[in-house]
């Protein structure tokens, strides 16, 4: 049975799908069989972001109703094997999924797969309680920020009461924290709000903490999920992630500016 | 005659009334699953008693299927409340029936004249000694309460073992405590208990209120801000002070 993973934060712009996109192909290079969904029904990203919007042929609202089916619209991506991508429709919006037909074409996937990532959209409407109806995990992606913070509050909220687990009254979601963009140097000076500010706020278990990085944007724009750049540490810190999500103990690393310090002062050497 | 398997007392049970306007029953699913959908930490679970009074004409009355849609909805229906003439249809499908009229006279030791717990448990075993346990129902809350979240404990004292985020909102007709970070609202004495309190382990509020007097952040946080404190209504003025002085 395939474990389903929710990537949502109420916020918009926060890095569910760089998240998405990063973790599900994690997942993949550790052998487990992989698809990532994007919820996103009419601004579909995970496309881009995962290099593979010239292949979308059929997207998840055609196998919703029918039109076609999970094969035909499933990208098998051409990097990492045992990862597949499920598009959303750009046509459509939100109404389009509906409860029923989202648990078929999960229950069908679940058949094939070790794991699902559901995409979240943004906000707390439609889509994104589709995203989290049926999910066992949830990456809870947040910036360093108020109000990012306030948002992933509320949702966390809303997956202890909206989601089947809750209704069926089984064990509940395992909820992760994802920290994103953050920069040790600007919580140093009091810019941004440090980890364990988000943690006393949120009081979730920690995953991982994605630094700041021109990386992130960079591997958007190719089309190149990030966890693939072993130079960046983005990469490397949603490689990390991944590994703490299957159970290991691994140290977080890019956390303080002293350690930065040190990774400047050997790229200054060697003249990068 | 001494028992030792049961002992016959009285005493209030506050229960949250539907009353209902119409009786149009997948309406009657479809708002009710909103309002709950919109209020879930006030409805979770409760027990309710469902108001006939607004119906004057029962035609085709099915007790069942009201249950049946509550307790599809994790609500816990225990008895119809109504008039006179409705209590022998409702009796006659099986149903408990509260007389409205029995009703207000069980509510009437709550008036605040005559506060007094003891005073009132006294009125009420002898008024109506065939009614429900005398405790009042605590609510405790141990997992954190989100922003955006509402819980609201009538007649009871509300317990949170955890931290109160901001933009939530915390509502009970006693006490208040909480036993990690209060950084939403808290009220307590909603229904107009002034001897009602707040108790926390860590005061980040947005908003304190005993009995409808409340304080806004910018009022207090210059004084025992994050640290524990407890707040209390003396002479219509609302103090916020050290827990422990």
């Amino acid at each position: 049975m395939a474990e389903i993973i929710v990537v949502t934060s109420g916020k918009g712009g926060v890095g569910k799908t760089t998240t998405s996109a990063a973790v599900g192909t994690g997942l993949a290079m550790q052998g487990h069989k992989t698809v990532i969904i994007d919820f996103d029904v009419g601004l579909r990203n995970l496309d881009l972001i995962m290099g593979c919007e010239r292949r979308v042929v059929y997207d998840f609202v055609n196998v919703i109703r029918g039109e076609a089916n999970i094969n035909q619209a499933m990208i098998k991506d051409k990097r990492v094997d045992n990862l597949h991508i499920l598009p959303a429709s750009q046509t459509r919006d939100k109404d389009a999924l509906d409860q029923d037909g989202v648990q078929r074409v999960l229950e069908e996937l679940a058949k094939n797969f070790d794991y699902i990532i559901c995409d979240s959209p943004a906000g707390i409407e439609k889509g994104a309680l589709m995203a989290m109806y049926y999910a066992d995990q949830a990456i809870v992606v947040t910036n360093p920020e108020v109000s990012s913070v306030r948002d992933s509050d509320r949702i966390l909220g809303i997956l202890h009461s909206k989601t089947r687990r809750v209704e069926c009254g089984e064990a509940p979601i395992k909820e992760h924290l994802l920290l994103t963009r953050y920069n040790p140097e600007r919580v140093e000076k009091g810019e941004m709000l440090a980890i364990d500010d988000v943690l006393d706020i949120l009081a979730i278990p920690l995953v991982g903490v994605i630094p700041e990085s021109q990386a992130v944007l960079n591997a958007s724009n190719q089309g190149i999920p990030v966890i693939l750049d072993e130079q960046a540490e983005a990469g490397l810190a949603y490689q990390d992630a991944v590994l703490r999500l299957l159970g290991q103990e691994v140290d977080m690393r890019f956390v303080s500016t002293a350690k930065k310090g040190i990774f400047k002062r050997l790229f200054a050497g060697l003249g990068a | 005659m001494k028992c030792q398997t049961v002992k016959v007392k009285g005493g209030l049970l506050p229960f949250t009334i539907l009353e209902l306007l119409d009786l149009n029953y997948e309406l009657f699913e479809s708002e009710l699953s909103s309002l709950i959908n919109q209020m879930p930490g006030f409805f979770n679970g409760a027990p309710v008693v469902l108001g006939l009074e607004k119906i004057p004409n029962l035609d085709g009355f099915n007790a069942q299927r009201l249950f049946d849609i509550c307790r599809q909805l994790q609500l816990k229906p225990v008895a119809y409340r109504g008039q006179e003439n409705q209590k022998v249809l409702v009796e006659a499908q099986g149903y408990a029936f509260l007389n409205q009229s029995q009703q207000r006279r069980v509510e009437e030791p709550e008036t605040p004249q005559n506060k007094s717990s003891a005073q009132t448990d006294e009125q009420s075993d002898a008024q109506t000694l065939p009614t429900v346990p005398e405790h009042r129902p605590s609510k405790v809350i141990t997992q954190p309460v989100r922003s955006g979240q509402q819980i609201y404990v009538p007649a009871g004292d509300l317990i949170i073992m955890s931290n109160v985020s901001e933009a939530a909102e915390v509502m009970a007709d006693g006490h208040i405590h909480i036993y990690g970070t209060l950084r939403g609202r808290a009220l307590a004495g909603v229904s107009g208990d002034q001897s009602a309190r707040i108790f926390c382990q860590r005061m980040e509020a947005q908003l304190i209120s005993v009995a409808g007097y409340f304080k806004l952040a910018e009022d207090f946080q210059n004084s025992g801000w994050g640290k524990s404190m407890q707040a209390r209504l003396i002479d219509e003025t609302l103090l916020i002070e050290p827990l422990i002085s």
